[in-house]
């Protein structure tokens, strides 16, 4: 059907190819990730994600870039070049990381060895280990996740400082320390991290900082950061990130994408 | 700043000129912590060498930057008068300001308005300074070293001066980590450790030290809407907080202005960062916490007097550009060219351009905001991998800063060269393939490439090679 | 086959084998990738030791993207 609407979404992980399924039957849909697989935090052998990457009947462009929208075009580079695709409206579904330094307040000096969780972990998964003794701010899945995966490259202990108290049930490593309701207010060291002040006035050592605490939407499309002309934000902001929540904030945004059309083709 | 500066004006001529940094890059200083206006001049005190090095600089940006790839907007500052002592204070500022010979008017707050729509709706009035602009004060401070480096001259990093050999009133030789370089003259531009670098050399005793300033970054969404630098209404006593849009178009609020004792204490402290963000969101209201990305500090160098360029009173050959305080951006070209006088004077072979000498630097174009993709991507398939998506930076800019004839030695030097990890993510997203990038090009392991100085390493415990 | 990269786990579908001066040159897809890879006689002993995942996904000319994945 030459008429359907164009759509194009950015991220195909589990939110991204919901939303593209809830519009398969209405409109011509683009799926545009960085990443050369589908599936996102989810992965590509997730089951969901290869039902939904099936199921969708999108039109994927993986391992491109989505970098700039001006309200009527989406403009993605990657291995081929660039590529500019004209789209009624663009769903931004480039999931969520863990806060960053100065969001959460963390004064000091800066030291090596602060490191967001998503970094800490992909580092130790590829065998380099980013402290032997690392405090970890965030008692969620980013810090539960950073945890395990440093313990497992070889660190000796990890603290668990948690500003929101543990969501998860408590590590059953020995290995792995816990501080609930206290906050890292400060660091210090030279050239890397010696000492984390927390808000409760103690100061403990570590020579690692992972930040794994709240979450924050990943938005990097120039054009659709903040409010973009006929953007539509799919980033559940929730720990765990779970699938059900990804499913449903890909259909809510196809109902607004649906309502945005909607709007358009009326006189 | 100063010593690139200088590097850079003499590397074109007859000299042979070795330069000399303590750290592991070059920029690790108030270089890269500072606003980045390039002031016209207004803000400045009549008669003082200050003021007129920054004239002389002020005109010669647009050219300049464009020789250094260098980004350079001449957007101008608004300082805006919230109070009625402060409006009162305009007229005598203005005054001021025009005795500096840099253009500047006053408006009202409407007309400030209009120029800059953030501003309070309860600015009343404010002072205008059209010619004031925005450097990217990083690029400028590598651009002025990269020009340098292709023109022959030599640059030692993690090189901190131990000792200058004398014979007589004349320094005959430089000791710098493991090189001993013989020296006809010596330029003294260390910035806080200038008083440490006369002091080795038995030259002037005077005392520098550091005058620490901190800063908010905001994401460049919010940066990007700014249309001036907005600041206070100067006192006597201080120049207050700015608003600057930065050349990447972020934003930055600061400095603040406290002198200290520790020159390598760079630490950030929620009070005052509390002072920053309140005094800025008194000019401009629509500031929010949640679009900040990184707090920071730096030192910049406080002396008395200010801005000693001179040749030393006790040693013959040494040449001091010290104490350029907060205005080394705005006047860098020109002290550069005041030192290769002096240096000119002591006898030295930097009268005359070389005729072979490179003048500008090829352009290295990036795919952030670029008009034509596609002819970046057809220059090279590598502007289609971008590995930082926060700042859009890709595998053919890294690969290009690892081609400079100053190339990167640590993550923090690919940042300050590309960018990368330097975006509202801080590095969250991409980090680990900043690391894996810099690790293949600088040949060494992951586990030991630095983050900045070379034992600050992203990795810990035995290489596993 | 799957190769570890800084970006987490991914497919490798080899599409070709084929010998140029010397060099094992493998040409398949990472994921939505073209890539190649190309062993000569030098990188044998490399094999296996310190850099694995990096090193290999390097050499398909991956440029590191780091993406949180979970198991």
């Amino acid at each position: 059907m030459p008429d359907r609407p164009l759509v194009a979404i950015v991220g195909a992980g589990i939110t991204g190819l919901a939303c593209a399924h809830a519009l398969r039957d209405v409109a011509d849909v683009t799926v545009v990730d960085r990443i050369p697989v589908p599936g996102g935090v989810h992965g590509w052998e997730a089951a969901e994600t290869r039902e939904l990457a099936r199921a969708c009947r999108a039109h994927m462009r993986l391992g491109e870039t989505a970098i700039r929208w001006d309200g009527l075009a989406l403009l993605a580079i990657g291995q081929d070049g660039p590529q500019r695709m004209e789209a009624a409206a663009l769903v931004i579904a480039t999931g969520a990381r863990p806060l960053g330094r100065a969001e959460l307040g963390i004064a000091g000096g800066r030291p090596a060895g602060i490191v967001a969780a998503t970094v800490a972990c992909h580092l130790a998964e590829n065998g380099l280990l980013v402290g032997r003794r690392p405090l970890i701010v965030g008692g969620g899945d980013w810090a539960m996740r950073a945890a395990g995966e440093l313990r497992a490259a070889g660190a000796e202990r990890a603290t668990l400082v948690c500003p929101d108290g543990l969501l998860r049930e408590r590590p059953v490593d020995d290995g792995v320390h816990v501080r609930e309701r206290d906050r890292v207010v400060s660091v210090a060291g030279t050239p890397r991290v010696r000492t984390a002040t927390l808000a409760s006035g103690e100061t403990l050592g570590c020579d690692a900082v992972v930040l794994a605490h709240g979450v924050a939407a990943l938005r990097n499309v120039d054009g659709a950061v903040w409010a973009g002309d006929r953007a539509v934000y799919a980033q559940p902001l929730a720990d765990p990130a779970t699938v059900e929540r990804a499913r449903a904030a890909g259909a809510e945004a196809a109902a607004a994408v649906r309502s945005l059309i909607d709007q358009e083709e009326r006189p | 700043m100063i010593g690139c500066a200088v590097a850079w004006r003499l590397s074109g001529t007859a000299a042979r000129v070795t330069l000399i940094e303590a750290a592991h890059d070059l920029c690790e200083g108030a270089s890269k912590g500072n606003t980045g206006i390039a002031t016209s001049g207004g803000d400045c005190h009549p008669g003082t060498l200050e003021l007129e090095l920054v004239r002389r600089s002020s005109p010669g940006w647009e050219a300049l930057c464009a020789r250094l790839d260098t980004p350079f907007h001449r957007i101008g500052t608004l300082a805006v008068a919230l109070s009625e002592e402060d409006e009162q204070r305009l007229p005598e500022l203005l005054r001021d300001a025009q005795d500096t010979g840099a253009a500047a008017e006053v408006v009202t707050g409407d007309q400030a308005r209009a120029l800059e729509p953030l501003i309070s709706e309860g600015a009343r009035a404010a002072l205008h300074f059209p010619d004031d602009g925005i450097i990217d004060s990083i690029r400028l401070t590598i651009g002025y070293a990269e020009l340098a480096a292709r023109n022959g001259v030599e640059v030692l990093r993690g090189a901190p001066v131990r000792s200058l050999a004398r014979d007589g009133d004349r320094i005959v030789a430089v000791t710098a980590g493991d090189r001993r370089v013989a020296t006809r003259s010596v330029v003294n531009a260390a910035g806080v450790e200038a008083d440490t670098i006369s002091r080795l050399a038995g030259g002037e005793e005077f005392r520098t030290w550091p005058r620490q300033g901190q800063y908010w970054l905001f994401d460049r969404e919010l940066g990007g809407r700014f249309r001036k630098v907005v600041g206070g209404v100067p006192t006597p006593v201080t120049r207050g907080i700015y608003c600057v849009p930065t050349t990447n178009r972020s934003l930055l609020l600061g400095p603040t202005a406290v002198d200290r004792e520790d020159r390598t204490d760079r630490a950030v402290d929620a009070e005052t960062l509390d002072h920053v963000f309140d005094a800025a969101q008194r000019l401009v209201p629509s500031i929010g916490r949640e679009h900040a990305i990184k707090t920071f500090a730096s030192n910049r160098p406080a002396s008395d007097p200010t801005y000693r360029i001179a040749v030393d009173a006790a040693v013959a050959n040494l040449v001091h550009a010290a104490g350029i305080r907060s205005t080394g951006v705005s006047s860098s070209p020109a002290v550069a060219e005041m030192v290769r006088g002096l240096l000119e004077g002591l006898g030295l072979p930097v009268g005359d351009q070389r005729p072979d000498a490179v003048t500008e630097l090829e352009p290295l174009p990036r795919l952030l905001g670029h008009p034509s993709p596609e002819q970046l991507f057809a220059r090279d398939p590598r502007y289609g991998q971008v590995i930082c998506a926060c700042e859009q930076v890709t595998t053919a800019e890294i690969a290009a800063a690892h081609g400079m004839a100053v190339p990167p030695t640590s993550l923090e030097g690919v940042r300050k060269r590309t960018r990368a990890t330097g975006g509202r993510c801080q590095g969250a997203f991409c980090l680990s393939g900043v690391s894996f990038l810099h690790s293949l090009h600088a040949g060494r392991r992951p586990q030991g490439i630095a983050v900045s100085e070379p034992d600050a390493t992203l990795g810990v415990g035995a290489d596993d090679a | 086959m799957k190769v570890t990269s800084p970006i987490g786990e991914l497919p490798f579908v080899v599409r070709g084998v084929s010998l140029h001066d010397g060099h094992v040159v493998v040409e398949g897809e990472l994921g939505a990738w073209r890539s190649r890879i190309e062993v000569g006689a030098e990188d044998l002993p490399m094999l296996g030791r310190a850099f694995r995942g990096p090193l290999i996904a390097a050499g398909l000319g991956l440029a590191g993207i780091a993406l949180l994945r979970r198991r």
